[in-house]
C-alpha cells in the first residue's frame, strides 16, 4: 500500500500477541519507526518498521489494532492510549482518524479546543507537546469478525 | 472485511513566540543548556486500553505492552573560545576550547591536539575545573590521559598550554574530540555501547568534532568578546520575562593601548539592573564619579583610559527581561 510515491508502509512486522484475549475484542499495540533506505537511483524510501532503537528526535508511530473475534457486533468502543512521558505527541497518522486528545487526562477533544492552565492561573492554547493521552471513540459498531487500525505520530523527546 | 475509520487530517498548531523572545532565544542558543532530551537507556513503555459494551456492561481490555529503550545519541561539538590568540613571547599560552556533549547520555571523549608547526609542542591540556574561564595552574588539573567525561548536555572548557617562546611564526592549534563509544557517519550503530545497555547511534555531528585556534605573532588588534548567562526566576536558564541576563565583555588588549573605552547599549526589551556594573570583578557605581564606570537606562560605559601593558579586562553587567 503506497502512502506517497516515495514512502510505503510495512505492516507485516511483529504484530504482538494480544494480551486481552479473554473477551470478544482484542487490542494490540505496536510502535513503528521510520527507516530510510536510499535506492540505487538516489530516491529515498521511507518504510515504517517496528521500533527497536530510537534516539531523541526520532519520529515514531503508535499503532493500535482491534478485532472483534466474537459472533456479535460490538458498540461503544473506546481506545485509550496514555502517551508515555518520554514521547511527544505530534498528530494523527495520515491513514488514521484523528483522535481526541487530552492535556490533563480528564478533558478530551480536538487539540485546538484545549487549553493549558499556567501556574499564575492564566491559560494558553494547548500545543502537541502538552498532550498526555490520546483516545478514539468509534462511532460505529464493529461487526463480528471485523478489525481496524488507528495510529498517531509522535517523536522521542 | 476491514472496518476502516474515516481519514481525518489533524490541524496542527505551531507555538508562537513573541518576536523579542524569539530574538533572545536565537541569541542565547549557544548559552542554553541542551534541551531535556530523553536520557539514553530510558525505557519507554506503552500500553493501550480498550473499553466496550457487551452483555449490558462496560468491559475493559488492555493491550500488550511495548517497551522500547531510548538509544544513546553520540554527538559532540567543540569551539575555539578564542579563535585568534596573540602570542606574548616567553609566556605560557592557555588556548581555551569549549567541548559540549550534545548527546543524551554520559560519554567519555578522547582529545587530540595538533599544531601546524612541529616546533610547537603542547605542554599539557588542563580542565577548567572551576569554570572561571581563566587558566589557574593550582586549581585546573592536567588531563591525563587526554579524555573528558561529560554528562548529557554538559559543557567543559579545556586549556591547551603552550610555551609562547616556541611560537616563531603564525601557527594553528587544532583540537579534535571523539566519542569513546564510536564515531563515523550519522546513523552508525554501536550495539550495546550506550548508557544502561542501550545501543549507541552516531548523531549529526558524527560524534567527532574539531576546532582551530590561530596563534599570531603580529600585535593583534584589541578584541572584545561578549557572552551571557541567563537566570530565570524559576532557577532555569530560559530567557523568559523577569529573567536576569548577565553579560560578560572580555576586552583583550594585545599590547599597550591608549584611550580605551568599552560601551554597550542596553538591549531593547530589557532593563539595566542598577549597580550591576563591574570591572575585573570590582563593582562600579552607576553614576559618573571617580570610578571608571557609568550606567543608565540606555547604555553602560567603562573608561579604561591609557593602558601601558597588554592584558585582559572583564566588564560585567546585568539586565532584566521585560
Amino acid at each position: 500500500m503506497y502512502l506517497r510515491s516515495t514512502a510505503f508502509w510495512v505492516m507485516t512486522g511483529l504484530l504482538a500477541a494480544p494480551a486481552g484475549a479473554a473477551g470478544p475484542l482484542q487490542v494490540t499495540a505496536k510502535v513503528l519507526t521510520e527507516q530510510k533506505t536510499r535506492a540505487a537511483d538516489g530516491s529515498v524510501r521511507v518504510a515504517l518498521v517496528p521500533a527497536r532503537r530510537v534516539v531523541p528526535g526520532d519520529r515514531v508511530v503508535f499503532v493500535l489494532g482491534y478485532r472483534n473475534t466474537g459472533s456479535q457486533p460490538i458498540g461503544n468502543i473506546v481506545l485509550d492510549n496514555p502517551v508515555p512521558a518520554a514521547i511527544a505527541y505530534r498528530g494523527p497518522s495520515q491513514s488514521s482518524a484523528a483522535p481526541d486528545v487530552s492535556v490533563d487526562g480528564k478533558t478530551y477533544g480536538p487539540l485546538a479546543t484545549l487549553r493549558v492552565r499556567l501556574a499564575d492561573g492564566a491559560t494558553r492554547a494547548a500545543a502537541p507537546d502538552d498532550v498526555t493521552s490520546v483516545r478514539w471513540r468509534l462511532a460505529n459498531t464493529v461487526p463480528a469478525g471485523a478489525q481496524g487500525q488507528l495510529s498517531f505520530q509522535a517523536v522521542l523527546k | 472485511m476491514p472496518h476502516r475509520p474515516k481519514s481525518v487530517v489533524a490541524a496542527q498548531r505551531k507555538p508562537r513566540l513573541p518576536s523579542l523572545w524569539l530574538m533572545l532565544l536565537l541569541a542565547l542558543v549557544t548559552a542554553m543548556p541542551a534541551s531535556a532530551a530523553v536520557p539514553a537507556g530510558t525505557p519507554i513503555v506503552n500500553t493501550a486500553a480498550l473499553t466496550f459494551e457487551a452483555n449490558g456492561s462496560t468491559q475493559r481490555v488492555a493491550s500488550n505492552t511495548v517497551t522500547l529503550l531510548a538509544a544513546e545519541l553520540l554527538d559532540v561539538t567543540i569551539q575555539a573560545e578564542r579563535p585568534s590568540v596573540a602570542v606574548q613571547s616567553a609566556t605560557q599560552l592557555a588556548v581555551p576550547f569549549l567541548v559540549t556533549n550534545s548527546g543524551n547520555g554520559p560519554q567519555t571523549f578522547a582529545l587530540t591536539i595538533a599544531s601546524s608547526q612541529q616546533a610547537i609542542a603542547v605542554d599539557r591540556v588542563a580542565l577548567d575545573r572551576n569554570r572561571d574561564a581563566t587558566f589557574d595552574a593550582a586549581g585546573d588539573p592536567t588531563l591525563a590521559p587526554l579524555t573528558l567525561q561529560l554528562a548529557a548536555g554538559e559543557q567543559a572548557r579545556i586549556f591547551v598550554l603552550i610555551d609562547g617562546a616556541q611560537v616563531a611564526a603564525a601557527a594553528t592549534i587544532t583540537a579534535t574530540v571523539t566519542a569513546h563509544a564510536g564515531s563515523g557517519a550519522a546513523g552508525t550503530v554501536f550495539a550495546g555501547a550506550g548508557a544502561n545497555g542501550s545501543d549507541a547511534v552516531v548523531g549529526a555531528t558524527g560524534a567527532r568534532a574539531s576546532a582551530v585556534s590561530t596563534l599570531s605573532l603580529a600585535v593583534a588588534q584589541p578584541t572584545l568578546a561578549k557572552s551571557q548567562t541567563v537566570k530565570a526566576p524559576d532557577g532555569s536558564s530560559w530567557a523568559i520575562r523577569g529573567a536576569i541576563i548577565t553579560y560578560t565583555l572580555v576586552a583583550d588588549l594585545p599590547g599597550p593601548t591608549r584611550g580605551v573605552t568599552i560601551d554597550d547599549p542596553i538591549p531593547a526589551g530589557t532593563a539595566y539592573l542598577a549597580d550591576s556594573l563591574a570591572l575585573d570583578a570590582v563593582a562600579l557605581s552607576d553614576r559618573a564619579d571617580a570610578d571608571p564606570g557609568t550606567a543608565d537606562a540606555a547604555a553602560i560605559h567603562v573608561r579604561l583610559g591609557d593602558l601601558a601593558t597588554a592584558g585582559s579586562h572583564i566588564v560585567q553587567f546585568s539586565v532584566r527581561i521585560l
